[in-house]
């Protein structure tokens, strides 16, 4: 492979890991606490508020089931009004983190949801506010669950960036696109895919390590 | 120190019927005191415990711990007032992701003390309960017993005047259970604390409670100190209590023939229940010379009680029905507890 084609490759591999690095950061600001809050307002819950928290799934249904190439392009006005352009890598990240959102707080809400009650329980008995509880008792017991769903979402992350080449994104799968397949350079393809490759790995490997750091349930003596 | 005034606790669910978890409970337990309640499962022993610290609130009624209305207080006094009050679990409710020096120390950092006054007090807690050498560990490393002894540390960890145990040894085998117990003796008698413990095994009753409640169908259907309990039952549920620690239970091969109906001219079979060791022997030999009845020892047992003595004795009177009343009215008057458990043909007696 040619300096130039290599040099497109390592430009593609950072602008890959820019996105889904900016847009998994983002998304888990906004859809932890939004995955807290769905999994503690139904009846009867900590902050009980279930008519918000229908509307709330419904809303975060929609999102999910709306496919990422057409999130892209259906929200061009708005990444026009955050990042100023509609066109390019940062642009990119508008329609990434909206996409990962819902995805994010359903798997945060998912894993607080697996907390045992009885801690809860235990907690209100010990005169603990709903914040407190939230804070000192479901985060932690539900980390090792979160760590596992957060891994998951940056390996959709990066394959959803490889559709963002539409608005002029770049990144990897967009390389693989634009000189892989149009331009026929069969090699160019294979970089792309084995680069792909190696980032879900490390990925998949730094986030089952840090699952089990942060997991105290199961010790081997 | 702890007073329910006529509480009831309904839970409704949509499309469900009502279920009366409770109906009108009142009970005062005293200070310093060691309260069971002991009932079948389903009779209401878990909400009961619930709803002195307010984990559950009283459909109606009040309740009172340590001369404040809780059922009165808005939500952030109400907190404040849980402090006061320790609970543990039947299945010790720690947090898998903190050691346990952390587990003991957070009652303490939610009540926001510093650093080191956590550190001082909680490695205080550890000793009390024995856990020192495993203050770094977490809970996935310790037995059932030890994780119960630190939800003991924990619940005391804020200094509370009282200690709610839910079926907190139910989870534990007969060695590690007595060793728990002890424990709450112990912090009973030096600390001074006040415990309501529930429970549906008659055994924890017997070994460390004062007074004790028995809670059926969201009823109290009957209250006592632990002793005249054992002695003096006065329903058939805690009849049955009692029988399943004292071991007063009937031969098999007798067991097997007993009738429920009067046979005319058998035996009738007594369980003959009374407090010191002796009362009960004295009974049938004045039962003999007063009214000229032999009654046949089957079992016997003495038996104690916050070290107080009882007995059981299991007793065949001949002679049919006509026989038995006058017995039975008898040794009602000398003030032991009798309850006809059958009767069986004269002849089997000897077989049995």
């Amino acid at each position: 492979m040619s300096p130039q084609l290599f040099a497109l490759l390592a430009d593609a591999a950072w602008a890959t890991v820019y996105m889904v690095a900016v847009s998994a950061a983002i998304g888990t600001l906004l859809g932890g606490p939004i995955g807290i809050w769905l999994a503690t307002s139904g009846k009867g819950e900590l902050f009980a508020a279930p008519a918000a928290n229908r509307i709330a799934g419904l809303v975060v249904n929609a999102t999910r089931s709306t496919p990422f190439i057409i999130l892209v392009v259906a929200i061009i006005p708005f990444t026009r009004l955050v990042a100023g352009t509609s066109i390019g890598t940062t642009a990119a990240i508008v329609p990434l983190t909206i996409a990962c959102v819902p995805f994010i707080a359903r798997i945060i809400e998912a894993a607080v949801r697996e907390v045992d009650q009885s801690l809860v329980e235990a907690a209100k008995a010990m005169g603990a506010t709903p914040l407190q509880i939230v804070r000192k008792v479901l985060v932690p017991e539900a980390l090792p669950a979160i760590v596992a769903g957060l891994t998951l979402t940056v390996v959709s992350l990066i394959g959803y960036s490889a559709m963002v080449g539409a608005v002029g994104g770049g990144g990897l799968g967009d390389l693989g696109i634009r000189y892989g397949y149009q331009r026929f350079m069969p090699e160019m393809m294979a970089a792309v895919v084995i680069v792909l490759i190696l980032f879900v790995q490390a990925v998949q490997m730094a986030g089952d390590r840090l699952a089990r750091r942060v997991n105290k349930r199961q010790r081997s003596a | 120190m702890i007073r329910l005034d006529s509480v009831s606790k309904t839970f409704t669910r949509p499309g469900q019927a009502e279920v009366t978890a409770l109906s009108d409970v009142s009970l005062t337990v005293e200070r310093g005191e060691i309260f069971g309640v002991i009932g079948p499962s389903g009779a209401g022993k878990s909400t009961l415990i619930r709803l002195i610290n307010l984990l559950e609130r009283p459909t109606t009624g009040t309740v009172t711990v340590d001369g404040t209305e809780l059922t009165a207080l808005p939500e952030a006094a109400l907190r404040a007032e849980r402090r006061k009050i320790g609970m543990i679990f039947q299945h010790f409710a720690l947090l898998s992701s903190r050691t346990v020096f952390d587990n003991v120390a957070l009652p303490l950092e939610l009540a926001g003390l510093d650093r080191r006054s956590i550190a001082t007090r909680v490695d205080r807690l550890l000793e009390l309960v024995g856990l020192t050498d495993k203050r770094d560990r977490y809970p996935a490393e310790l037995s059932g017993g030890q994780k119960q002894r630190v939800g003991v540390a924990r619940a005391l960890a804020s200094e509370p005047a009282v200690l709610l145990c839910d079926e907190a040894t139910s989870a534990l085998d007969p060695e590690t259970t007595a060793s728990i117990l002890q424990l709450l003796e112990k912090i009973n008698r030096e600390l001074g604390l006040t415990i309501v413990l529930i429970t549906h095994e008659m055994a924890v009753i017997k070994a460390i409670c004062h007074r004790v409640a028995v809670l059926e169908q969201g009823r109290v259907i009957e209250e006592a100190r632990v002793f005249d309990l054992f002695t003096r039952p006065q329903t058939a549920t805690a009849r049955a209590f009692v029988a399943s620690v004292t071991g007063a239970e009937l031969p098999e091969a007798l067991a097997a023939r007993l009738s429920e109906a009067p046979l005319a001219g058998g035996e009738t079979v007594l369980r003959l229940v009374f407090a010191g060791a002796q009362a009960g022997t004295t009974a049938l030999g004045q039962l003999a010379r007063r009214l000229g009845i032999d009654a046949a020892l089957l079992h016997g047992r003495v038996d104690s009680v916050q070290g107080a003595p009882f007995g059981t004795l299991i007793v065949a009177i001949p002679g049919g029905p006509e026989t038995a009343r006058p017995a039975i009215e008898f040794l009602s008057s000398l003030k032991l507890s009798v309850e006809v458990l059958g009767h069986v043909p004269a002849t089997l007696r000897a077989a049995g």
